[in-house]
């Protein structure tokens, strides 16, 4: 690599390392397997630098690369996602919103790694429908239905802790 | 309580904002590169300083990415061979073209001398005598059929889109295999099951479905080899072996031929497996015998006569039987290494201002240089 695209590679990963980090954790739900996919999409990106006509898009293939291998399940220790902290549900038996967080991120993480792609990217990169089929290289519908899937295993889940708590309470 | 959107859309925001972010590790991201080096290559590219597999020198010698940037137009800081002039190259020592991508390029070197540009390319999944077969941009599969002159004087001519058969699958595919010997092709389109076409009887001999996300990394006569849910295995006719190791990456180099598999750990040593000998249990698994354990980056050869190997800035020859020898005649700094057949290696070195590809006869170990790019070179996978 020259040395300018290797200044240039230098400056863009100090600049975007924390926010494609906590994208990397969203897809995977861990943050081990997240600094690993995020090393892995980096080092391809620069080993395929040179190739990247328009710099500006460089953060689009990183981001690619992480959605890519996140919904085919990557993980260097298996597919088993195990997440790492869950919020404290706190102890009042009530629907807090902390609660609601711990239950949603368990059930996020139990989805299959497509359905929990579509989610990120469509509710936290805020891509449209027409830039998430894009991003996980399938059709519009696919997003559509993999996104309804995906919210009624949430509502699913959220019913049963809304259950839960009307037991205990 | 609100949708069920917002409260993802909230909770994501809070599990983001929350999650303590690590340093930005610059030695574990220089090793990051040098597999994924590998892994496009389908051999191992090793910058000169790290490949010395010293570390404290390498640290000093590659430039930091993160304090102010390089401080010299070699990102390898190698300093030897920088103003180092192109060698003088040797393409008459070829018997057959020699396939390999230069940038996103498919090109053909050929004994006359001539370099053939093909076309676009992603990458050669592997070579006949009849032509090469690559990826295009589309991630197609793509017959290019190689046509001798026939008058002995080294020239061939090119025919994109021919091949010796019909290729059996015309779409997009993630990941596919030619075996080394050529008549076995493994593929597959979606990364949930595989295909394996006998191109020599033109029929379609195995197909099975896998775990989402897997994909295919060699074949041979004796199975096709799969990376399925973080493990590598062979699948046979009615069994599966297992390659007991917790050290591979998914699509790490491997290879298949013979009764063998070769596969580069992590820890950038090929290990190898006999996989006649696992004792199968009711589900038909077994795990594969290791046998033998090969510093560096290794390359099993066609019908697993040996393997060749880089190790830092030693390349090896291990037969199947006898002692390893170290190659000569390979200057600059190795950088990966393949077979144009299985009397021939075939090893990259950056040399100059760019590639120069050796081709080493197992005969006698002596490298010669058959052809040169100013881009990144990428022998078969």
């Amino acid at each position: 690599m020259r040395a300018a695209d290797e200044a240039e590679f230098a400056e863009f990963v100090a600049a975007r390392w924390s926010a494609l980090y906590r994208s990397a954790y969203l897809l995977t739900g861990n943050r081990q397997d997240a600094e690993d996919l995020l090393q892995t999409a980096l080092a391809n990106t620069y080993v395929g630098y040179g190739r990247i006509r328009d710099r500006r898009a460089t953060e689009g293939y990183v981001r690619r690369a992480l959605v890519n291998a996140a919904s085919r399940g990557w993980s260097k220790r298996g597919r088993s996602v195990v997440t790492d902290v869950v919020p404290d549900p706190g102890h009042d038996g009530g629907l807090t919103g902390l609660a609601d967080h711990a239950v949603l991120w368990r059930a996020v993480c139990d989805l299959p790694p497509r359905m929990r792609a579509a989610l990120v990217l469509r509710y936290y990169e805020d891509l449209s429908e027409a830039e998430t089929a894009a991003a996980l290289d399938c059709s519009v519908g696919s997003v559509k239905s993999q996104t309804h899937h995906a919210l009624k295993r949430l509502r699913t889940a959220l019913g049963d802790r809304s259950a839960m708590a009307e037991e205990v309470g | 309580m609100t949708d069920v959107t917002q409260q993802v859309r909230e909770m994501f925001t809070a599990q983001g904002r929350e999650v303590e972010v690590p340093p930005f590790d610059e030695v574990r991201f220089r090793g990051e590169v040098r597999r994924a080096r590998s892994r496009r290559a389908g051999r191992l590219a090793v910058g000169a300083a790290l490949a010395a597999g010293v570390a404290a020198v390498a640290l000093v010698a590659v430039p930091p990415m993160l304090e102010g940037g390089p401080s010299a137009d070699r990102p390898d800081g190698s300093t030897g061979v920088a103003d180092a002039a192109a060698p003088e190259l040797y393409p008459g020592e070829l018997r057959a073209p020699l396939y390999y991508n230069a940038g996103a390029r498919l090109v053909a070197a050929t004994p006359d001398g001539e370099v053939h540009d093909l076309g676009p390319s992603e990458s050669v999944i592997g070579f006949t005598a009849e032509g090469v077969l690559s990826i295009d941009a589309e991630n197609r599969l793509v017959w290019t059929a190689a046509l001798s002159s026939g008058e002995g004087d080294g020239s061939f001519t090119f025919e994109p889109g021919a091949g010796p058969v019909a290729l059996p699958t015309t779409g997009p595919v993630q990941s596919a295999a030619l075996s080394l010997d050529g008549r076995y092709l493994a593929w597959s389109e979606t990364g949930d099951g595989f295909s394996v076409w006998d191109l020599k009887a033109d029929r379609r001999v195995k197909e099975a479905e896998l775990v989402p996300g897997s994909s295919v990394s060699a074949v041979s006569e004796q199975g096709v080899l799969v990376f399925e849910e973080g493990q590598l295995e062979l699948w046979k006719r009615e069994v599966i072996a297992d390659m007991p190791t917790d050290r591979v990456d998914d699509g790490a180099i491997s290879d298949t031929a013979g009764d063998l598999v070769t596969v580069v750990g992590r820890d950038d040593v090929t290990r190898v497996y006999d996989v006649t000998t696992a004792v199968w249990n009711d589900s038909g698994h077994g795990p594969a015998k290791l046998v033998d354990e090969v510093p560096g980056v290794g390359r099993l050869a066609p019908y697993a006569r040996g393997i060749v190997s880089v190790d830092g800035a030693t390349v090896r020859l291990w037969p199947a039987s006898g002692e390893p020898v170290v190659l000569t005649g390979i200057g600059g700094a190795p950088q990966s290494v393949g077979w144009l057949d299985e009397d021939y290696a075939v090893v990259t070195a950056a040399e100059g201002d760019g590639i120069v590809v050796y081709l080493c006869p197992v005969a006698d170990a002596a490298c010669t240089p058959v052809a040169f790019s100013e881009a990144d070179v990428r022998l078969a996978e």
